[in-house]
């Protein structure tokens, strides 16, 4: 840290809340714009509803097939959080291990690197066949597709550790596991961050590519299957209902995760300004 | 228990041929003051981080010696040029770190540090954090950090190079005040002459290409007090060791 911050204090919550509203108010208002924009092309056009729901279309399908969506948001999100978890725990640990060891980084980052080349829907359906059908294979699927960032976060982070510091830990003869819990771990943690708010948003897209392959449709179905379905029966209308609604689950996952982060950077990490 | 260091014909060359430091020899007596003083590429911080054993010489050694011959490193501690301060930690658990390493009890190591810190002044700082504070403040938090171990042998480099020259006499008081009370030995390294001749009982002038000892010597004031820096008996001193420094560099150029 430099010395200009020496005096930045905690942010009180009324200016915290006011910077939200401040980070908020221009998507916000950019998103209404968008919507009135799309509303009034549809009225002016009137394309098919098959083509292009207008945006009321969708509203309405959402409050029409609400519980379906809310069954749907619960077992994708499901999916979701427990491959985000996973990948978190495995990309921490991962990257913290490359970070300790040049041998392993030269041998498993390069392949690291090539396996997230690898497109998700081509070894999507190799996952049904090692996972079964169900909800198994939408977390590997979410754990597969996010565990990179996290990964790849957690080793830069922690390669970055501040060098002067190194030698602090090591005059005062500080073991290799001290100087990673004590040291490495909180350097890397806003580059750790970063990376779990890419993987958030990669997760819900990973959990929806396990259920195109590997769910299949009972009394509640994910969002994947449900925009199976409903392309099935022509209803583009419902589609867009359930890609809203994942995608609010993505965004609640990236907030939770914006929130975990603000809250162990805001006292010390400028990101969190 | 202190020790003497004995310093014998230490020299220091890298991998790509640089000489470091060639042929220094001299004695630190056990609870003393010695500043290493000298430009840039002089040696001094090898010089101490050979004393410290973060590196090894490639002639020579250094010795440590009780009052029965050979001993081995002394419990030592080091301050740097920058505070190093953990920013996600208080003051008190940056100076309770080394503690915390070495596996003390977190009661005993939070009365220590608490203690340490009231007195480098820093009392009431003891929960901001290492970005709430000023520059001098940090320079204390890290001192208290390097004494909180009670060190036998206390090595500086360039602590304070990087504060202000009003902020850096009342820390080269505090220093010195520290040292009189703590049972330690000091070396400091330092581009500074008047903070070398103000602090030390000892003064090593040192001079690059390549790093050697040129002179050294043992300023004995009869008051030691701030005001001494303006004294003509403390300017005299200081315009020795200048002269020392400077014919070394024009014999150098010659």
């Amino acid at each position: 840290m430099s010395s200009s911050d020496a005096k930045r204090a905690v942010p009180a919550a009324s200016s915290v809340v006011m910077r939200a509203a401040q980070a908020v108010i221009p998507s916000l208002t950019v998103v209404v714009v968008l919507l009135a924009a799309w509303q009034g092309a549809v009225s002016l056009f009137a394309p098919s509803e098959f083509l292009v729901p207008a945006p009321l279309a969708v509203v309405r399908a959402m409050i029409q097939s609400r519980q379906a969506l809310l069954a749907a948001a619960w077992m994708t999100g499901s999916s979701a959080v427990l491959g985000f978890l996973m990948a978190a725990v495995i990309g921490v640990t991962l990257g913290s291990m490359l970070a300790a060891s040049k041998f392993l980084m030269r041998g498993l980052y390069p392949i690291a690197t090539l396996l997230q080349m690898v497109p998700l829907v081509a070894i999507a359906p190799l996952l049904v066949v090692w996972c079964g059908y169900g909800a198994r294979t939408s977390i590997a699927s979410a754990v597969i597709v996010s565990v990179f960032p996290v990964l790849a976060a957690t080793l830069d982070g922690m390669r970055s550790t501040d060098l002067g510091l190194v030698e602090l830990f090591a005059v005062n003869r500080a073991s290799r596991l001290q100087r990673w819990w004590k040291l490495e771990l909180p350097w890397a943690i806003p580059s750790i961050v970063t990376g779990l708010r890419i993987a958030a948003g990669l997760s819900v897209i990973g959990a929806i590519v396990g259920e195109f392959v590997g769910a299949f449709a009972g009394d509640q179905s994910p969002v994947g299957i449900l925009i199976v379905s409903a392309i099935r029966e022509n209803r583009t209308d419902l589609v867009f209902a359930a890609v809203s609604v994942a995608a609010l689950v993505g965004f609640a996952l990236f907030g939770v995760v914006s929130l975990v982060g603000w809250i162990l950077l805001r006292r010390w990490h400028a990101s969190a300004g | 228990m202190l020790q003497r260091i004995e310093i014998s014909q230490v020299g220091r060359v890298y991998d790509d041929g640089f000489v470091a430091l060639a042929g220094a020899s001299f004695d630190i007596r056990a609870g003393s003051m010695t500043v290493l003083v000298g430009p840039s590429g002089c040696g001094k911080t090898t010089l101490l981080r050979l004393i410290g054993g973060l590196d090894s010489p490639t002639s020579g050694r250094v010795t440590f010696h009780g009052a029965v011959g050979a001993l081995q490193q002394p419990r030592t501690a080091f301050a740097f040029q920058e505070a190093r301060l953990l920013p996600w930690r208080t003051v008190l658990a940056n100076v309770a770190l080394p503690l915390e390493l070495a596996g003390v009890a977190p009661a005993e190591r939070i009365e220590r540090a608490t203690a340490m810190l009231t007195r480098v002044g820093l009392g009431g700082a003891t929960r901001k954090l290492s970005g709430q504070l000023s520059g001098g403040m940090r320079m204390r938090a890290s001192i208290a950090r390097a004494l909180v171990t009670a060190p036998q042998l206390l090595l500086l480099d360039e602590p304070f190079g990087a504060v202000d020259e009003i902020s850096r006499h009342a820390l080269d008081d505090l220093l010195r005040s520290l040292w009189a009370e703590l049972a330690m030995t000091v070396v400091m390294v330092t581009h500074s002459i008047v903070e070398a001749t103000y602090v030390a009982e000892q003064v090593v002038v040192m001079a690059p290409a390549p790093g050697r000892i040129v002179a050294q010597f043992t300023p004995s004031f009869a008051h030691h007090s701030p005001l001494l820096r303006a004294t003509p008996e403390f300017a005299a001193v200081n315009a020795e060791v200048l002269r020392s420094l400077g014919e070394a560099m024009v014999g150098e150029q010659r």
